[in-house]
């Protein structure tokens, strides 16, 4: 077969050509440092790339809202801590003045303390978060009190999603949605990716606000509420305010009002209410434990993401840079090929 | 998101419109060879007659412009008896120089006007025919190859991720209320278009009154009540856009928006109208196939009953019942995926209209349930709506199979679309080395029979040197000879 002189100088130039796109190609990938930068690179992994950001991405987001959601649960820890605080100071009061050595007088200066008490205590079930919102008022965060006063029972304080907050016990209450506490974060991935109505939740999320009623309720209180403990016999109240720490304090102000020794069902039921707060704390910080180990967990995934990532998308430098010198030389070796063939004719010899 | 997402239909709204200009080009370009081919065989036709030497210039001066040609479109060429060349498409369906008559290529837009979409036509006996599909090959047939298999697929697959978006977002929003206890409205702008007529049709609907839109649980017999968000908050039942009777209708009607979303097919529609049948048929207008429904049967839009002019088709709703009379055989076209990518907008504006309450906990009856109740905003504080609209990110709502069970997530939709690009990419670049492999090949064989090699060449030289040479010697014997022959006999 007849080689025409076009075809060795086509054959050069196509060779010649063919490096230098070889050396544009590994420069890109090299400079950007990323093995894939269009999809046309490697479609399939473009796919997984995408999959890939989108999961750390999202690990990312809930790394955040755990933070958020820590810093919310913290503050209602301090609160509750601080009610604890206030509670076991009344009880201590309460079982001072149960002692008959001490006087109407000395009972009535009690009472003044224990009416700080219940300012603090008050205080802390209406907390309010930096961002205007009531902890302990279910979903209802905007309410402007979560505990407002008992207008049935003037001095008592009922929450607001109790009957109790209006007038007449068959009236509905100020805020029924106060009953249900379902302010969640997401702090991890969601199996069917659905929050439903109620306010149950699910695994993947975490609580962040309470409902009031159910944190500073007394379970099973037996202490009976009365208009006037002084009153032979006293009269009990109906309806009765709710059964919550703080309308158990009010009772003992009264009772110590009246220059009298506050009974033993009040005792029990501050004991309860402890009990049931430092109950209500222990979960608080359960769930922060679990934020805590769902970001750990997350950072784990996150980390095993990251690196099959890298395995998918970056470059290996090593094998980029050699084969960059591979196509380098390849190159170099093809322009004096074609320099040689070109100078090599018959015609040099004619002559 | 929304600006990025109007950059990359613009980009795209922008390819086709450059696609159209170089089709044009193209084909102004065909006809000037076809004219210089024309020229030439005529040239060639006249010295073959007239006898003698074949005009070797004219030939090599055609089979270049033949060679040129051929770049731009794949052709098939007849070599006749009187020396005259005629040139056919590649699949030898059309002629392009018959009898040395030239068939001039037109580029213009479809029947359908508004599509705004150039094709190659071809005058066949006075009509013009759509040859689009002949071409193969070529610059012209490489353009509309990337037209058909890479701009069209990529709108359309990029549109049903971003309608899969528009609507489950949409839907999950009327799901909610919003900080003034009202039922969200609109998230993003809602799909709601047109038909485009064809040029030809002869009935007075001209497409505009052809609505195509989401609304899934419409029902054109029996208007239901709350079938039709996004819900008017002082509608009062039974006014289709009152909030439906319980919250668990509202449910069942989001499950049959997520199914409909699932069923969103990367296509553009044909609709064409059959007297006899009262109604529309409908096709896939890329490659005419008639579209089939989940057991088998023709997808066909009645005017009278059953459909009264309104059915969902692949998850969108054709709604006919506005239209003006169409004559049989009209047709129209819906672009529902390439429209979605023009008119993506985000409508609410207000952070107060944001619905980001759930349905209220309480139960009422106390039974444990709360799809009996009646649908009720969830308390100021509650995030479970906004938290379901973030899970939608993570949920596949995507092309269902046939048992409803959705395969891709949105963004899986779009990856969809990024992978096919890729895939049209190296496709592309594989039969690229292919094809330069097969050109060497040929260029190969052809520079082996016309090629020159100068080596070749530089050695015949030297042979007939020589042989110049030897003869220049061989005369200066043969007369040396005669001189002495001469001078033996001299007198």
């Amino acid at each position: 077969m007849r080689v025409s002189s076009n075809q060795s100088q086509f054959q050069s130039f196509d060779a010649i050509n063919k490096h230098q796109q070889a050396i544009m190609d590994v420069q890109e990938k090299l400079s950007t440092g990323k093995r894939v930068n269009r999809p046309g690179d490697d479609p399939i992994a473009m796919n997984q790339i995408h999959s890939l950001n989108k999961s750390i991405n999202t690990l990312t987001q809930f790394e955040k809202n755990g933070q958020f959601a820590k810093s919310q649960l913290v503050q209602e820890e301090t609160a509750i801590s601080g009610t604890i605080d206030g509670i076991q100071r009344a009880r201590e009061l309460a079982i001072l003045m149960k002692n008959d050595t001490y006087g109407a007088n000395d009972r009535k200066a009690t009472a003044l303390e224990i009416g700080q008490i219940i300012e603090q205590v008050k205080n802390t079930m209406n907390y309010t978060n930096s961002e205007g919102e009531k902890l302990f008022a279910g979903n209802s965060v905007n309410v402007a009190e979560a505990f407002v006063p008992d207008p049935n029972n003037p001095g008592y304080y009922a929450y607001v999603g109790s009957t109790n907050s209006t007038v007449g016990a068959a009236t509905a209450a100020i805020d029924v949605q106060a009953n249900f506490g379902a302010r969640f974060v997401q702090i991890g991935f969601d199996a069917d990716n659905q929050l439903d109505a109620g306010d149950l939740g699910d695994s993947s999320r975490v609580r962040i606000t309470d409902n009031g009623d159910r944190v500073f309720k007394v379970p099973n209180a037996t202490t009976q509420f009365v208009d006037d403990p002084a009153g032979t016999p006293p009269v009990a109240l109906n309806p009765q305010p709710d059964a919550n720490i703080l309308n158990i304090l009010v009772e003992f102000q009264k009772t110590l009002q009246a220059g009298k020794a506050p009974a033993d069902n009040l005792v029990t039921d501050m004991d309860k209410s402890l009990t049931q707060l430092a109950d209500i704390r222990a979960e608080i910080g359960g769930r922060q434990n679990r934020i805590d180990a769902q970001y750990d967990a997350g950072q784990t995934f996150k980390l095993s993401l990251e690196e099959r990532k890298m395995n998918i998308e970056q470059m290996d430098l090593v094998q980029g840079i050699s084969t960059l010198t591979q196509h380098q030389n390849a190159l170099q070796i093809a322009q004096q090929i074609f320099s040689k063939v070109q100078n090599s004719s018959l015609f040099n010899f004619i002559n | 998101m929304e600006s990025m997402l109007s950059n990359m239909s613009g980009v795209l709204g922008e390819t086709q419109v450059q696609t159209n200009g170089q089709i044009e080009n193209i084909v102004q370009q065909v006809n000037e060879k076809l004219t210089s081919i024309q020229a030439i065989n005529k040239e060639v036709a006249n010295s073959t007659n007239y006898g003698g030497q074949p005009p070797n210039d004219l030939l090599d001066q055609r089979d270049e412009a033949i060679k040129q040609f051929s770049g731009l479109m794949d052709i098939k060429t007849f070599k006749q008896p009187d020396g005259r060349i005629e040139i056919y498409t590649a699949d030898g369906r059309y002629p392009l120089l018959n009898d040395n008559v030239r068939t001039n290529l037109s580029a213009s837009f479809t029947d359908f006007r508004n599509e705004q979409r150039m094709e190659v036509f071809i005058d066949v006996s006075g009509k013009q025919k759509m040859i689009s599909d002949s071409v193969q090959g070529g610059q012209l047939g490489g353009l509309l190859d990337f037209r058909k298999n890479m701009l069209d697929k990529s709108m359309n697959e990029l549109g049903v991720a971003l309608n899969g978006l528009v609507a489950s977002v949409n839907w999950q929003h009327y799901q909610g209320y919003d900080l003034n206890g009202n039922p969200g409205q609109d998230f993003y702008q809602p799909l709601s278009m047109n038909a485009m007529e064809k040029a030809t049709n002869t009935g007075a609907e001209d497409g505009t009154n052809i609505k195509v839109s989401f609304n899934p649980v419409y029902d054109p017999s029996a208007p239901v009540q709350g079938t039709n968000p996004p819900f008017d908050p002082a509608a009062v039942p039974p006014a289709a856009n009152a909030q439906p009777a319980t919250y668990g209708d509202k449910q069942t009607n989001f499950q049959t928006a997520m199914a409909q979303i699932g069923e969103f097919k990367a296509r553009e529609y044909e609709l064409t109208f059959s007297s006899a049948l009262n109604g529309y048929e409908v096709r896939d207008y890329r490659n005419g196939e008639v579209l089939n429904d989940a057991a088998g049967n023709p997808q066909f839009i009645s005017l009278g009953a059953p459909d009264n002019g309104v059915k969902n088709v692949e998850g969108l709703q054709f709604d006919f019942s506005a239209a003006l009379a169409p004559t049989d055989g009209d047709q129209f076209i819906v672009k529902p995926h390439q429209e979605i990518l023009n008119n993506f907008k985000t409508i609410i504006a207000d952070p107060e209209t944001l619905a980001t309450r759930g349905q209220s906990s309480q139960d009422t009856n106390n039974d444990g349930l709360l799809t009996d109740e009646v649908p009720t905003a969830s308390a100021y504080g509650d995030n479970v709506n906004i938290a379901n609209i973030a899970s939608l990110q993570s949920k596949k709502i995507l092309y269902s199979d046939q048992n409803g069970n959705a395969a891709e997530t949105i963004l899986g939709g779009y990856s969809k679309m990024a992978t096919n690009v890729g895939m049209y990419v190296s496709g592309t670049q594989i039969q690229l080395t292919a094809q330069e492999n097969v050109f060497n090949q040929v260029n190969d064989r052809r520079e082996a029979y016309s090629g020159v090699n100068l080596d070749e060449e530089a050695a015949n030289l030297l042979r007939f040197q020589q042989a110049y040479q030897a003869s220049a010697q061989i005369i200066q014997t043969s007369q040396s000879l005669f001189q002495s022959l001469l001078g033996a006999v001299r007198l």
